[in-house]
């Protein structure tokens, strides 16, 4: 709470409470110290101040989401395979029921192996694909992959892999910008000439 | 395993990859740091939009923020800050609504310098030895940081947060008598 020039404070109890409230301030703004807060009070914080918590996410993951479309719009493609859609992809299964799905992707000069496996959000975990790839190819530029929708042909996003030829990532919801556990997509693979900054 | 996408320092990658639990501790300092300024200011935006604008206008070239060097966070609050300075300096050239620059300044709270007010203040602490020692060594260095108090005392920062909450905790309770 500030207290304004418009009152004065005129008793030792206002001048105690002003200093006390000023310190409590100060240890609010410190950076080191606000990073001790549990999540938890963090939100309900933000609530009573009138921060809108979940809208502020999800404007975020669709800014995100354009941004992401737009770089990856930049560079050029060497070459794309087609979509593949893994069994039960976006299906309601049991989390312990989806074993790893596997796919070869061919190239003129070889293949790429990807592999995945997801998991729906828990207690713990937000919802995620575990991405794994193997190729078996030449490979001169970078490898991208893209999440289409497959009803409507909207790319869900596009994300840069690497240039090993070998690797895995984890990807949670955020990163992703959609729930791989409950939204249906499809995957497919670019190799992209290295982006000019 | 690590939610590591992108290694290279673009920026799209480093504000994907802060989390949601990132994104609201720095959404809160920033409500608790300007929240205040900008509500008094007719239809001004709130700290989240100008945080929105700051994301956006990175991601669009418009601002640059040096991911080598500089932390993404911090660049964030900087750029957020200029923002509510922005937003502030046009409200008052604009002349819409005039407010003496009084109301706008916070109180400057006397230097506890004088016995009385240093006795009464830790009066108010009594009961409570660790918060005591804090304010104590804040009346003796009145410039003293956190993290100074902390290392200082011999505390971690976790009781300094835990000593504001109950100091908080105090000050909600004179409000309510």
């Amino acid at each position: 709470m500030l207290i304004t020039m418009s009152e004065p404070l005129n008793t030792i109890d206002q001048q105690t409470e002003a200093w006390l409230r000023r310190f409590s301030h100060e240890l609010d703004l410190d950076a080191q110290v606000q990073s001790m807060a549990p999540i938890e009070d963090v939100r309900s914080e933000l609530q009573a101040l009138g921060a809108d918590v979940p809208g502020f996410h999800a404007k975020l993951a669709a800014v995100l989401r354009r941004a992401k479309l737009t770089h990856a719009a930049q560079a050029v493609i060497a070459w794309m395979s087609p979509c593949w859609q893994p069994q039960w992809a976006g299906q309601p299964v049991g989390a312990g029921d989806i074993p790893t799905q596997a796919h070869a992707f061919a190239l003129e000069d070889g293949r790429i192996e990807l592999s995945c496996t997801w998991h729906p959000q828990s207690e713990a975990n937000p919802a995620y694909l575990d991405l794994a790839w193997n190729a078996d190819t030449l490979m001169d530029g970078e490898l991208w992959c893209r999440f289409v929708q497959p009803d409507t042909q909207v790319v869900l996003t596009e994300l840069l892999l690497g240039e090993s030829r070998e690797g895995g990532h984890y990807l949670t919801r955020q990163t992703l910008g959609f729930d791989p556990a409950e939204e249906t997509w499809t995957i497919a693979l670019l190799v992209k000439e290295p982006h000019q900054a | 395993m690590k939610d590591n996408v992108e290694h290279g320092l673009d920026i799209v990658s480093a504000v994907a990859n802060l989390s949601a639990e990132d994104y609201d501790g720095l959404r809160l300092r920033l409500w608790r740091q300007f929240g205040q300024e900008l509500h008094r200011i007719p239809d001004a935006p709130t700290p989240d939009d100008l945080l929105h604008e700051a994301i956006e206008d990175l991601l669009g070239d418009r601002r640059h923020c040096p991911l080598a060097r500089v932390d993404l966070t911090m660049c964030l609050v900087n750029i957020v800050r200029s923002k509510v300075s922005h937003v502030y300096d046009k409200w008052r050239q604009t002349g819409i609504v005039i407010v003496s620059d009084e109301v706008l300044e916070k109180i400057r709270v006397g230097d506890a310098e004088d016995s009385e007010l240093r006795d009464s203040i830790l009066a108010q602490v009594r009961d409570d030895s660790l918060l005591s020692k804090v304010i104590e060594y804040r009346l003796e260095h009145p410039e003293a940081r956190a993290q100074e108090i902390a290392e200082a005392l011999g505390l971690g920062l976790q009781a300094m947060y835990n000593a504001n909450r109950r100091l908080k905790a105090r000050l909600k309770s004179v409000v309510a008598k």
